[in-house]
Formats: C-alpha cells, sequence, structure tokens
C-alpha cells in the first residue's frame, strides 16, 4: 500500500506535460491566405508556416484554402473564400468564428470538449471531434458533423445537439431539425470508423459484462456450498457432498476430497440407518437419534446402524457402531439430570474400527473374525478395535463394558472389562468395577501437536501388540489452507465446534504401504460420532 | 487460442499498414497488490493488450477484429472473495469479429462472433491451463441498431441484440461423474457449470441538451445449465436440467459542468446509475451438513439494486485526470435462508450488502502514455453469519500502478 501511496503524491504534485497543452496556434496557408493581428490592423498576404494568437483573423481567396493547427492535435481546415477569427484561446474556452465560408473541424486533446464555433447565425458548443461548417453570405450556416457531438444555439434561442452523421442548417430566423446524412453523403464516414468501432466495443463490452457476472456467480455458489477448498498442505481441494436414500430406513453422506493436482481422490460416507421407516425430511432424524437415550417413553424409532468410512480408493477405515432397542433401564442417581425414573436407553452399543488394503490383506490376520461379533470379514479387512457396552446381556442389571484390541498376533483380544450399576454417579475409572485388564496388549497412545503449541493440529497415534499403528490427526483449516491459531493446546473436543474452518482429517497406518487417506469434511460428523458412541456414564471412545 | 491471438497480433501492425485498415487500441503495464481483510496478497504485474483492426469497405459496410489478452497477476476486489483464496493470477484471451451493415435512415445489423479463453491460478500448486476454473466462451450476436432522434434536440441511439453464450468449463467435472459408478455415488450430471445463455438486450443512448448523457439499459437473460439436473427434497436427481432467467433494468446519467476556475481550470463530469436485477432459477439445494440438514427450494433466486455516484475532474492545463466512484448494492435472495454462527438455520432470509470505492488518477506524462494509478475498497455485510465455508462479511482492497499507451 506504501507504493500506491508514493507514487499517487508523485503524481499529484507532477509538473505539467508540456505535451500535452495547446501553447500556440499555427497557421499554414495554401494559396492566397491573407491573416491581420486584429480586425482593425490591414490585412497581410501569408506566405508560410506563421503563428497566429487571439484576436487573429484569417480569409483565404478563391482556390485557397488554410490549415490552422493547435499543439494537441486539433485542426481547422479552411475552404476557399472563408474568413475566421480566433476569439478566445483561454484555458476556460476555444473561441473562434467562422463569418463566411467552409470550414472543418477536427477536434481532439484537450480542446475536445471546449472549443465554441460562431457563425452569424449560430454558436456550436463542441463535445468532439470532427465536423463541417459552411456559411454563406447572408450569414447562413449549414453543419455536417462527421464524428462526435455539437451542441447548437441559435439566434431564436433554440438548441440541438447534432450528433455525427448528421447535419443541420441554422438560418438567421431558426435552425431546422437535424437529419441524418444519407450513406451516399460525401461527409459520411466509413463504416468501420475508429469511433464507430470504440463506441460498439464499449456497447458489446456492457452486453458480455452480465455474462461475465454469471461466470463469477458460478464460481461463488460452489464456493458458498463449500465445494472448494485449499488444505492444510496447500494443495487445491474439490469436495462434494451428497445425500442418498437406499432404502426409506436409511441415509448416507457422501462427501469426496479430489485433489487433481496430486491426482487423487479420498472419499468417505456416513451411514445411518433406523429400525423403521424415517421422515423424507431428513432434518428430522436428529430428533429419532437424541430420542434414543434417555427417554420416558419407548422410543418408536431407533438408530440401529451408524458407519463412518474413510479411504483412499486404496485402503480405508471404517467405524461401525450397531445398536440394539432401547431398553427400560432404572437409572435412578445417576448424574446428568436423571434423578427418579426408569429411562429408555440402547440395550447394546457396539463399536468396531475395521482397517482394510492390500497391506492389510498381506497380514495373517487378515480376515480373522475372532473377537469381533460379526458372521464375515472380507479377506483383506481386519477389526483392530472393538469397543462393546450392554446391558444386562454380561452382568444382570449392569452395564458391562468390554474393550478388544488386537494382540502379537493380530487377533481381536479382550483388554479391559468394567462392570458397572446404572444407578452409578461416577465415571468408569472412578466408579466402575475392572473386571479384566491385560495390559500386555494395550496399545499406547501418542498425543502431539504437528504444527506445534497453539495450533489446531492435533494427532493421536497408537501403537498395537502387533506393531500395526493408526493414528488419526485433525486439523482446522481456512479457505486459504491456514491452519487456525488457538489459544492452548487443542484436544478432540477442539475439532467439534463450528465455526469458520474447514476439518480436515489425516489417517496413516504402517498398514497403509506409505499412502495415508486425507479427507475435509463437515465436523459435525465426528460430532454425531462422538454423540452416537457415548457410553451411559459419557466415557469418551476417542 | 494464445497462438492464434499472437499470431493475429503479430500480424496486427502489417495488416494495418494495410490499404483501408485501421488499428486502435491500448497497452497497459502495471504493478498491484490485494488485500483481504488483514491479509495482503503478494505485490504482482498487470498487462493488458486491447486492440481492434479495422476494415471499411465503404460507407455502409465494414468489419472489425477485436483481440485481448490480459494478464493479471494479484486478485482483483471484484474477483470472488468470500470464498477464494488471497493468490489468484488470470490470463484472459479474447477474439471476435464483427461485421457492420448500415442502411439508410439509421439502421444498421451487426452481427458477431467471438471466442474467449480464460485461465486461472488459484493455488500455488496449480499450473496454468490446469485451473479447476478454466473456461472457454464462443459468442455470437446480432445487433440491430437505429440511429435516431427525440425531437429536435436530442440524438438518440438505441440496439436491439441477441447475444448467445456457450461457456464450457473444461476442467470442472462433478466428482460424482467421474467416480460415481465405484462408490454408488448419485448422477447430479457431469458438466454443470457449462451454460448455454440467450441474452436479449435493449440499450438506448440520449445525447441531451446541457452536456447531459442519458442510458437506459435492459437484459433478459435465458441461461440453460447444460448437464445440472435438479435435486428434490429427497436429495435424488430429476431428469430435469437447472434453467435460469435473469432480468436487469441499468439506468445511467452523466453531465459535464462548467469549468470551474481552479488549478488552472478544473473541468467536472458527475454521473449517477442505478440498475436492479433479479433471478429466477428452478435449481434447489439440499444442505448436508449432518447437524442441519435442509432442503431449500429455489436456492438460488435472488434480487438486487445497485446505486452509484461517480465523479471525474480534468486539470485542463495539465490532463491530470480524476476519478471517484462508489457503489453501493444489496442483494436479498428469495428463500435462501440466513444461518447463525452454528450453522443453525434462521428464519429470515439471506440479504447481502456490499460497497465498493474506486479512486483514479491518470496523468499524461507523453502523448498517448497515462500514468494511471487506480485503488478499489471493498465491504460486504451479510445477516449470515455462518461463514465456515464462505465469508459473508468482510473487506478487501487492491491497488494498482502503472502506464497505458494509446494507440
Amino acid at each position: 500500500m506504501k507504493y500506491f501511496l508514493l507514487l499517487a503524491a508523485l503524481v499529484f504534485f507532477a509538473q505539467p506535460a508540456d505535451a500535452a497543452v495547446p501553447r500556440g496556434i499555427m497557421l499554414v496557408p495554401s494559396g492566397n491566405v491573407e491573416a491581420r493581428p486584429d480586425a482593425a490592423s490591414d490585412w497581410t498576404r501569408v506566405r508560410g508556416r506563421t503563428r497566429i494568437a487571439v484576436g487573429s483573423e484569417v480569409r483565404t481567396g478563391k482556390n485557397s484554402k488554410a490549415g490552422v493547427f493547435f499543439s494537441d492535435g486539433s485542426r481547422f481546415l479552411l475552404g476557399n473564400n472563408s474568413v475566421f477569427a480566433v476569439e478566445d484561446t483561454s484555458k476556460k474556452k476555444a473561441g473562434f468564428k467562422l463569418k463566411l465560408g467552409r470550414l472543418k473541424a477536427i477536434v481532439s486533446g484537450f480542446f475536445a470538449s471546449r472549443f465554441v464555433v460562431r457563425t452569424p447565425a449560430a454558436v456550436c458548443a463542441v463535445r468532439g471531434t470532427e465536423f463541417d461548417l459552411e456559411v454563406g453570405e447572408d450569414g447562413n450556416t449549414g453543419m455536417n458533423v462527421t464524428e462526435g457531438l455539437v451542441e447548437v444555439n441559435d439566434s431564436k434561442g433554440a438548441m440541438a445537439v447534432v450528433s455525427s452523421e448528421e447535419k443541420i442548417h441554422i438560418g438567421m430566423d431558426g435552425m431546422s431539425k437535424p437529419e441524418s446524412m444519407s450513406l451516399t453523403d460525401e461527409n459520411i464516414g466509413q463504416a468501420a470508423r475508429p469511433m464507430a468501432v470504440y463506441r460498439d466495443s464499449a456497447r458489446e463490452r456492457t452486453r458480455t459484462m452480465l455474462e461475465e457476472m454469471r461466470n463469477r456467480e458460478l464460481k461463488a455458489n460452489e464456493s458458498q456450498l463449500g465445494k472448494d477448498s485449499i488444505d492444510a498442505f496447500g494443495r487445491r481441494v474439490r469436495l462434494e457432498e451428497y445425500l442418498l436414500r437406499p432404502t426409506d430406513k436409511e441415509f448416507q453422506l457422501l462427501f469426496l476430497s479430489r485433489r487433481a493436482e496430486q491426482d487423487r481422490l479420498d472419499w468417505g460416507q456416513l451411514t445411518e440407518r433406523f429400525n423403521s421407516k424415517i421422515p423424507d425430511d431428513i432434518s428430522e432424524v436428529g430428533k429419532i437419534i437424541s430420542g434414543m437415550y434417555f427417554s420416558r417413553t419407548a422410543p418408536a424409532n431407533w438408530l440401529t446402524y451408524f458407519e463412518v468410512y474413510l479411504t483412499n480408493t486404496v485402503d480405508s477405515i471404517k467405524e461401525t457402531i450397531d445398536f440394539s432397542a432401547p431398553e427400560r433401564i432404572n437409572f435412578k442417581g445417576f448424574t446428568g439430570g436423571v434423578t427418579d425414573d426408569f429411562r429408555y436407553y440402547p440395550g447394546t452399543i457396539d463399536y468396531r474400527q475395521i482397517l482394510s488394503g492390500p497391506g492389510v490383506a498381506a497380514l495373517a490376520s487378515a480376515g480373522s473374525l475372532t473377537g469381533t461379533g460379526l458372521t464375515s470379514l472380507a479377506s483383506d479387512e481386519r477389526v483392530q478395535f472393538r469397543q462393546v457396552q450392554d446391558y444386562g446381556s454380561t452382568n444382570a442389571s449392569r452395564f458391562t463394558w468390554t474393550q478388544k484390541v488386537v494382540n502379537a498376533y493380530g487377533i481381536l483380544t479382550d483388554m479391559y472389562q468394567v462392570t458397572m450399576a446404572p444407578s452409578l454417579t461416577a465415571e468408569v475409572d472412578a466408579g466402575g468395577i475392572p473386571t479384566l485388564y491385560n495390559a500386555d496388549i494395550e496399545p499406547p497412545a501418542v498425543i502431539s501437536y504437528p504444527s506445534g503449541p497453539g495450533m489446531a493440529d492435533y494427532m493421536v497415534a497408537s501403537t498395537y501388540a502387533d506393531g500395526s499403528t493408526v493414528s488419526s490427526r485433525k486439523l482446522l483449516v481456512s479457505n486459504e489452507g491456514e491452519i487456525l491459531n488457538m489459544a492452548g493446546n487443542p484436544n478432540s473436543n477442539t475439532f467439534l465446534a463450528e465455526g469458520s474452518f474447514n476439518l480436515e482429517m489425516v489417517i496413516d497406518s504402517n498398514l497403509f504401504q506409505g499412502r495415508n487417506i486425507d479427507v475435509l469434511f463437515a465436523p459435525e460428523i465426528l460430532t454425531q460420532k462422538k454423540d452416537a458412541t457415548a457410553t451411559a456414564d459419557t466415557f469418551p471412545i476417542d | 487460442m494464445k497462438n492464434l491471438i499472437l499470431s493475429l497480433l503479430l500480424l496486427a501492425p502489417a495488416l494495418a499498414g494495410a490499404e483501408g485498415f485501421e488499428l486502435m487500441g491500448k497497452l497497459d503495464l502495471a504493478g498491484g497488490q490485494y488485500f483481504f481483510e488483514n491479509q495482503s496478497g503478494a505485490v504482482n504485474g498487470y498487462g493488458l493488450f486491447d486492440a481492434q483492426l479495422a476494415k471499411s469497405y465503404s460507407s455502409s459496410s465494414g468489419f472489425f477484429i477485436s483481440a485481448r489478452s490480459a494478464y493479471t497477476g494479484f486478485k482483483q476486489v471484484n474477483e470472488l472473495a468470500g470464498g477464494g483464496t488471497l493468490f489468484q493470477q488470470s490470463l484472459d484471451n479474447s477474439l471476435g469479429f464483427k461485421w457492420i451493415k448500415r442502411y439508410e435512415g439509421g439502421y444498421s445489423l451487426k452481427p458477431r462472433a467471438g471466442i474467449k479463453n480464460q485461465l486461472f491460478r488459484e493455488t500455488k500448486d496449480e499450473k496454468w491451463g490446469k485451473g479447476l476454473y478454466d473456461f472457454n466462451r464462443y459468442e455470437g450476436g446480432l445487433t440491430l441498431e437505429r440511429k435516431t432522434r427525440l425531437g429536435l434536440s436530442t440524438p438518440w441511439i438505441y440496439q436491439l441484440s441477441w447475444d448467445v453464450y456457450y461457456t464450457r468449463y473444461a476442467r470442472f467435472k462433478t466428482l460424482a461423474s467421474q467416480y460415481g459408478q465405484e462408490i454408488a455415488a448419485p448422477n447430479p450430471g457431469s458438466r454443470t457449470l457449462d451454460t448455454i445463455t440467450n441474452q436479449f438486450s435493449y440499450d438506448s443512448e440520449f445525447d441531451l441538451p446541457g452536456f447531459l448523457k442519458a442510458d437506459v439499459f435492459v437484459a433478459l437473460s435465458m441461461i440453460g445449465y447444460q448437464d445440472q439436473k435438479v435435486i428434490n427434497s429427497e436429495g435424488r436427481y430429476l431428469s430435469s436440467k437447472r434453467s435460469d432467467s435473469y432480468q436487469a433494468l441499468n439506468l445511467a446519467l452523466s453531465k459535464r459542468y462548467n469549468d470551474i476556475d481552479i488549478l488552472g481550470g478544473v473541468r467536472p463530469v458527475m454521473g449517477l446509475s442505478f440498475g436492479v436485477s433479479n433471478l429466477f432459477s428452478n435449481q434447489n439445494h439440499l444442505d448436508t451438513d449432518p447437524a442441519h440438514l435442509k432442503y431449500i427450494r429455489g436456492y438460488y433466486d435472488y434480487w438486487e439494486a445497485r446505486m452509484g455516484p461517480s465523479a471525474q475532474f480534468t486539470c485542463v492545463g495539465t490532463g491530470f485526470v480524476t476519478r471517484l466512484s462508489y457503489e453501493f448494492a444489496i442483494r436479498r435472495y428469495g428463500n435462501r435462508l440466513s444461518q447463525k454462527g452454528d450453522g443453525s438455520y434462521t428464519s429470515s432470509r439471506l440479504g447481502q450488502y456490499s460497497g465498493s470505492f474506486t479512486a483514479e488518477a491518470v496523468y499524461p506524462v507523453y502523448r498517448s502514455i497515462d500514468v494511471k494509478l487506480q485503488g478499489n475498497w471493498a465491504t460486504s455485510r451479510s445477516n449470515n453469519r455462518y461463514e465456515q465455508v464462505y465469508r459473508y462479511n468482510y473487506e478487501s482492497a487492491m491497488y494498482f500502478a502503472g502506464l497505458e499507451w494509446r494507440f
């Protein structure tokens, strides 16, 4: 900006450019041309280029003509038997008089809009640029405007703007209506003369501007719909999201992230399946989900399956949650506002994390169903982690919370189990009764902040007993690819908040053979996953 | 395309020297910078070559070829701001041909054809010709012009025009169309930004007495999206395609006043413009944000009003020209709802208020060469507080400075 101000000041205080200021008037005779410095002086024959000034008069004889030239490029061409006078060339006005004869004016530069030519019958104020005047012995004036506009006043007070390729007659008794010149008139201009081309180009630009604005509008709409962004690594990402309704009981949100320069596509989907038909207005499903937890009455509908699937088209990570029907449970004494009543709550919440890809397929444990609770698994899939919360199945009238992880052989094995009563007000760690804990297979989780402290860049990496790793990195990124600067260090809740930043999630694993999964999507998907996997004691899964 | 324009530019001087050809135009070379809120883009260059080569066969027929090539190394305030990036470079090449046929009585017929290619680099990893929003536009049109008078005093030119634009975004295809089969995505169409616009317009110019100029411009545009399917409330894409209609009315007045006797004479020209426009579309929108899934019918419909005063001051002695202009615009969407900061929808319609101030100074340094400085400041305000993916409330600015040569 400072450069701009400096340049502005230089221009403002600059001295006038010599070339821009008309300083003198040059008379160039051809034939018998006479001039005099004022009306009282005698006529003198002009034989060569002569400078003339205000008050000067010029007359041309039979078969003679003269040019009157100005330093800004403007010029008059006087025909034979003409009498012409320079009345004023001040900075405000350039005034001339054609007393008799013919004059062709070609006006440009700084004189263009302050030329006034008077005749005995008319005053012609020029707006540019080219016209012919003819004054007869009786003072009657004829004018043809080749280019530009001339404002004509007659002796009766009438006024007309005469435009290019029009002609007008101004008599001592007033003016006639201007008429268009015929295409055969000797004064008519060429069809594609410069001024006509210039004006026509300007009009065309006005019309085309509407289409230009529509092009910008299209782009703005794409942005408003969040279809275009820059990721945390400076790469352009195109985003698309779609809503699908495979059956009347479920919906899917499909989100795609495409980085053209890297020729990569990462995509994912959120699936929610319900026990019975859901409304056409999909915004109503939030109420169904919230009705599953702590409802006083039996829910009419509930979520039976939730899935978040992320892939780079080769490797994938899938998180699934199966829900059983809400059961009537006595929560009396439980925290969170439940003080004296029975409430409905899902009987089982079964969460699984499933990895797949060529790296997984190469493992001996690939496709293993042990401990998964599943009846089938693809040969390139493996359940890496599972968490089950049940009420009354493992222990009567108790919640039992179990975590399973892969052991040193990649087989899903119980790691941790806690039993608790619904009335417990404390969290699992504090009030639950641990019935099992296998420290040997607990994957240590390392939390790091790859962009440094105070940045919304949070990574959790886990290393399992068989050496496999899974890391999840979350970033909040502006449209320009800037990572959010925040007070303090982020945690997993940081990424659940709405704001003016996009959520970028990078999933990595040593089973992905050097690839990773990198998607941008709405933070609300994380929020929904968190809500869906919250255990009765609010123990967070991630 | 680039080679074609380059060839024409090289040929232009030779053609201009040929009998009956006239070459006119300008060349701008400048540098500038863009600012968005508290961030600034890098200083970069600006170059514009805009020329017309005209040939007349007679007073009744002729043609001209126009060529324009512009490079902008920094963003301008009229470009996408709210959702765009700080970094933007664009290269714009266009070529046009217009035939002029004049008839007695002030009538003219002007058929035309043209092509435009616009390239963008909006991230530093994008290469020229690989921009997501690069497009080609093929244009055609026919104008009927009448030059006549309104009474004794006023010349009147009006034009009735039909213009057709086919815009093709060479690199923009929906991801669903590219990968839909693999991932069972729905089919929203492939080239959803490609359009064919038929535009009918009427333009009238009046040169009124007292150095007053008036302009009336009316346009009706029918925009057909060639491959953008209409979405319904269930998220299904119908077989019908998106179709918009856009209407605009612009009025402009300018008046030259008598010179003011300061600084050796200053000539003021004041202007005022007013415009209204609206857009109707059959396209709807389904917000797939899981927290606030929402279907909005007629999502793109809006009306807009614009008003802008302007002033130009020319120092008669030095040729120093200052131009100042301001434009205020209000846009109201017919059905689009504003959102709170957390993304939840309110019951009020989305509105946007924008203002733009431009200051320009031009100083002739030598014959047809001017030094030119321009600064733009723009603001946008809206009742939409949800700005996760697009900024509705912001301030932006730009400046550029350089030389212009007119020929």
